[in-house]
């Protein structure tokens, strides 16, 4: 009894997404062995399906080629995203001039822009690059002016009234003081840049992890599909959690 | 007074508009005028709205004034300087930044070399009284510390002179004595020359050799009083005729401008 009590402890403040995955899980098995639904698959059909998937060398390049594309697309985004927007969140006029495209782009269909970018990169890996960035960059320009947005005006000042110049008072005031929103930004664009990657991979050329989920979604090999879908999910999760690391060694003093 | 060589930071018809909301000109500040000799401490005292804090941001040079000019030495100021230092009413600390990196920050911004900037900090920290305190962040300090590191990180530049902007405004009575004792004995032993924004009469009184009062808008300064108290003070001052009779001095002028 006390055990029982103990683990439910244990679960709820070490692992409490356990409570919400396990049931879906278990209820996904049981639909699956019932066949309610002719694409369902049961999960352990489709973990065989990942053990095979995975034990083939192409997935690993296809993985690579899908992270690679992300790796890529969010750097850039993340450099033209900060730079972007401390200009706009510091100078009325950059926000003048990027402002509007800004709200304009972000409101619009990610995937619209995919043809595009075709025409302009072609239909190769530039494309995809291009896809991810366009997916990330303005999520993070957002909360990067934001956050530029709600520096304290008084530690402007101070630094200011000290001597510092535009440069040091960025780097050393504005930035820090963002910092929690421009990592919120980077967090969220990083599930973002996983997106614009499988669908660039999708739309654009055939390859990657993208590729192989539209070659198993259109040969309605669903188990495959499934273990496809679980692995994008799985890296998405991998990637936020490493930003999620970094922003919690980085702002350590909010303790 | 105005004997050249004598004085270190002259206002000379200072003026400052601001734009109001309902498109009219805020007058702030109008044929602002004095002048404040080396190692004085000179307090600006007024009712709330009347451009003290304004006209303190415009002798350090952070805004210009729309009329007339900020001189130094005889040298008219064009922004902040290295001979000019501030200490901010509502502390104005680097949250994630330590006691120790607060303090060190004008040094810093003025590339002098991490080794020195660290020596230079801890014996400013010691200074105000917060020695072993160095490592802590700003948001585990009471306010009376957070403005003690306030005070070090304008001393650390070794500055002439000190603009001071209702330092203690945000602290509980108590700790506020506490640091104008401080403050007195600090000053007592480091001459600089002060200029103190306060709107606390018995502070202006206790801390200065000259208190300007300054009117409702547009701001102006409307007379000035002499402290005479025998130097060096110390708290037990506040207890004398003399003291008293000085605060109301000041307190019969702002209670006029009160009067509707």
């Amino acid at each position: 009894m006390k055990r029982s009590r103990d683990l439910f402890h244990w679960v709820l403040h070490r692992a409490p997404w356990t409570i919400s995955v396990a049931p879906v899980l278990a209820l996904w098995e049981v639909v699956g062995r019932l066949r309610l639904f002719a694409f369902v698959t049961p999960l352990t059909d489709v973990a065989r399906a990942g053990l095979l998937l995975a034990g083939r060398g192409s997935l690993r390049a296809d993985l690579a080629l899908t992270v690679s594309a992300v790796l890529v697309g969010f750097g850039l985004a993340v450099a033209a995203g900060v730079a972007v927007g401390v200009l706009m969140g510091r100078y009325r006029l950059a926000e003048a001039v990027f402002g509007l495209y800004v709200d304009i782009f972000q409101s619009t269909p990610a995937a619209a822009k995919v043809p595009v970018l075709v025409l302009l990169f072609g239909l190769g890996r530039g494309s995809i690059v291009a896809t991810v960035f366009l997916f990330a960059f303005f999520v993070i320009t957002v909360n990067v002016y934001t956050g530029v947005r709600q520096v304290s005006p008084t530690l402007v000042e101070m630094a200011r009234s000290f001597g510092a110049g535009e440069w040091t008072l960025i780097r050393r005031v504005i930035l820090p003081a963002a910092l929690p929103l421009v990592m919120a930004g980077l967090r969220m664009g990083v599930g973002r840049a996983v997106n614009g990657a499988v669908l660039g991979e999708m739309l654009i050329s055939i390859v990657g992890i993208g590729g192989l989920l539209m070659y198993y979604g259109s040969s309605f090999r669903v188990d495959f599909l499934y273990a496809l879908i679980l692995l994008v999910v799985a890296l998405a999760a991998v990637l936020m959690g490493a930003v999620h690391a970094i922003e919690r060694r980085l702002i350590r003093w909010m303790r | 007074m105005a004997v050249n060589g004598e004085v270190v930071i002259q206002a000379v018809g200072i003026g400052k508009r601001f734009r109001a909301v309902t498109g009219d000109d805020l007058i702030a500040l109008e044929g602002v005028s004095f002048a404040v000799r080396p190692n004085e401490f000179v307090s600006i005292i007024g009712p709330s709205g009347c451009g003290k804090t304004t006209l303190l941001r415009i002798l350090d040079g952070l805004v210009p004034p729309d009329e007339g000019e900020v001189r130094i030495r005889g040298q008219r100021i064009t922004g902040p300087g290295p001979d000019r230092a501030m200490v901010f009413q509502d502390f104005a600390l680097l949250p994630w930044a330590t006691v120790e990196d607060n303090v060190a920050f004008p040094l810093e911004i003025r590339g002098v070399p991490l080794q020195e900037r660290q020596r230079r900090a801890r014996e400013a920290i010691q200074l105000v009284g917060l020695a072993g305190f160095e490592a802590y962040y700003p948001h585990s300090l009471s306010g009376g510390m957070q403005q003690r590191v306030g005070l070090a990180r304008a001393l650390v530049v070794d500055p002439e002179m000190l603009l001071m902007d209702e330092p203690f405004g945000a602290l509980d009575a108590q700790t506020r004595h506490l640091l104008q004792d401080e403050l007195l004995t600090l000053w007592q032993a480091h001459r600089k020359t002060v200029v103190l924004v306060t709107h606390d009469m018995e502070e202006a009184v206790y801390l200065s050799d000259r208190v300007l009062l300054m009117g409702p808008r547009p701001g102006r300064i409307a007379r000035e009083v002499e402290v005479p108290l025998p130097r060096p003070r110390d708290h037990t001052v506040r207890r004398t005729a003399q003291f008293a009779e000085l605060v109301e001095c000041v307190w019969d002028t702002l209670r006029a401008f009160a009067r509707p």
